[in-house]
């Protein structure tokens, strides 16, 4: 019976779980959440869409073209270390379920 | 087995006593288990053949994959191996992060199997206490790496995030928490008595059987076998840090609680000296994206034991083959000499008790069923028939 202490502790004890939605968590510095993409500085190199494992970016050059198809990816963060003007990082947002398509798609 | 006198249970491939799918075919004696036939191949995935068309930094992502777990000793070989290939030494400060990370590892998937063995003979409180107490690393690891679960904390040539130095002590102060749960989780199961009669004396694996079925991991060491590949044949830097090898030579369920709780003592020592160790420097190392040919090989302890990586190069920037063998491949086969002569009742708890991961484990057999004759398939076999 050498749980009984710590079964009566638990008694008094405050919950161990957090009441998510009603009280959100703070992400950690260093989280992998939902991208920020900042289409001013981009310069359409196109190393993120050569580094990315799931090739869901997509990126035309001349046609100023970059699009990220958020329902494929696994949030590694390759994008944001190959990003050579740091315009795309993976940010804090977790709470990206959606029914729509259109709501996954980062242009 | 075809004696009038046994019924068969079949269990799986989806049952609600197991979490993953697989298939055990139970002869039954009353409620005497008489012999067990273990059919895996349910859950194959062919990732070995999705490697290949990959890059070498993309498959770490897919790699990390097999296992959510074990992602990060999966990464960490694989990247030993290829770091092999490309015949590069990576920075030390690297190396401790990877130790480190490798450790944390083995902190919560033991931790977990705590959890999981209370939940398996009854007892839910043990159950929720210990994944209680394994949040304190999944917090950890999610501060050290942005993820809970797949850390992308290895790349080759390195390690992606440094430890800084606020880090490192709210590690150390985490560290003497999970010290004191773990205590009191060693006490628990050598004395508390609602365990122990669940626990002594079932499940046993005698060393030679343990032998003689290939037995690896905390599995083999609970059964008196000396088999920790951080000490057998070390890699990364475990030689340059004190610990001991865990082992337990009772044989039965109880026996692989204590080595696995005992281990994790080792962890967190590991872990301490790793952050005293730890001098400042480059995280990584530049390498080139094609790798040279050639083949090489690369081992390392998981949590459930050994892993093994073989990886070709034919000097492209993707691995013509690789090669992944995981423990609980080994660690399935020792289950039939374990369930002999058990209880029914006991079954879920000696079938946890060598941790098993199912999704590691699938390969593709065919069986001939006129012949009983079974053959592992290669890819090669599988395009001809595709034709
Ligand atoms: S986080 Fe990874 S998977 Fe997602 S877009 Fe970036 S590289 Fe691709
Ligand atoms: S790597 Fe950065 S700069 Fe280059 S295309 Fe991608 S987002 Fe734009």
């Amino acid at each position: 019976m050498k749980m009984l202490s710590d079964i009566i502790k638990n008694l008094i004890r405050k919950p161990a779980t957090e009441k998510y939605p009603y009280t959100k968590k703070k992400t950690p510095k260093g989280f992998r959440g939902k991208h920020e993409y900042d289409r001013e500085k981009c310069i359409y190199c196109g190393l993120c869409a050569k580094a990315c494992p799931v090739h869901t970016i997509g990126v035309i050059k001349d046609k100023r073209f970059w699009q990220l198809d958020m329902s494929r990816c696994i949030f590694c963060g390759r994008c944001e270390d190959v990003c050579p003007t740091k315009c795309l990082r993976l940010g804090n947002d977790f709470e990206m379920a959606s029914d729509k398509k259109e709501d996954f798609i980062i242009k | 087995m075809n004696d009038d006198t046994c019924y068969t249970l079949p269990l799986g491939p989806q049952h609600p006593a197991l979490v993953e799918p697989e298939y055990l075919n139970i002869h039954l004696d009353g409620e005497t288990i008489v012999n067990v036939d273990i059919n895996i191949g349910f859950m194959h995935r062919g990732i070995e053949k999705a490697l290949q068309q990959r890059t070498y930094q993309q498959d770490r992502f897919l790699i990390e994959k097999i296992c959510g777990i074990c992602s990060s000793i999966h990464t960490l070989t694989y990247c030993n191996a290829v770091e092999k290939l490309l015949d590069v030494d990576i920075p030390e400060r690297a190396k401790y992060i990877r130790m480190i990370v490798a450790e944390f590892e083995r902190l919560h998937s033991h931790m977990l199997w705590v959890g999981i063995a209370g939940y398996e003979i009854g007892f839910d409180t043990v159950f929720q206490m210990a994944w209680r107490d394994r949040e304190l690393v999944m917090e950890l690891l999610e501060d050290l790496s942005g993820n809970r679960v797949s850390y992308s904390m290895n790349t080759i040539g390195g390690v992606r995030r440094d430890i800084s130095k606020d880090m490192a002590k709210k590690i150390r102060t985490t560290m003497d928490k999970i010290d004191s749960r773990l205590h009191h989780y060693i006490n628990v199961f050598v004395n508390d008595s609602t365990i122990t009669k669940r626990t002594k004396g079932t499940g046993i694996l005698k060393q030679e059987d343990a032998k003689r079925y290939s037995a690896i991991g905390p599995l083999a060491r609970a059964s008196g076998i000396s088999c920790d590949l951080r000490k057998k044949a070390p890699y990364l830097l475990y030689d340059t840090v004190d610990f001991k090898e865990i082992t337990h030579d009772t044989d039965d369920v109880e026996s692989r609680a204590i080595v696995r709780l005992k281990e994790l003592l080792e962890s967190t020592k590991i872990i301490r000296q790793c952050l005293h160790l730890m001098q400042k420097g480059e995280l990584t190392i530049k390498v080139p994206e094609t790798v040279p040919e050639g083949e090489t090989i690369s081992r390392g302890e998981a949590p459930r034991g050994e892993i093994f990586y073989y990886v070709r190069s034919d000097g492209t920037d993707r691995p013509y083959r690789v090669k992944i063998n995981t423990p609980t491949l080994a660690n399935i086969h020792p289950l039939q000499s374990m369930l002999k002569g058990q209880q029914l009742a006991d079954l879920p708890i000696i079938v946890a008790s060598i941790d098993p991961c199912f999704s590691c484990t699938d390969r593709v057999t065919l069986i001939d069923t006129k012949t009983g004759i079974s053959k592992t398939v290669d890819e090669t076999y599988l395009q001809k028939l595709k034709r």
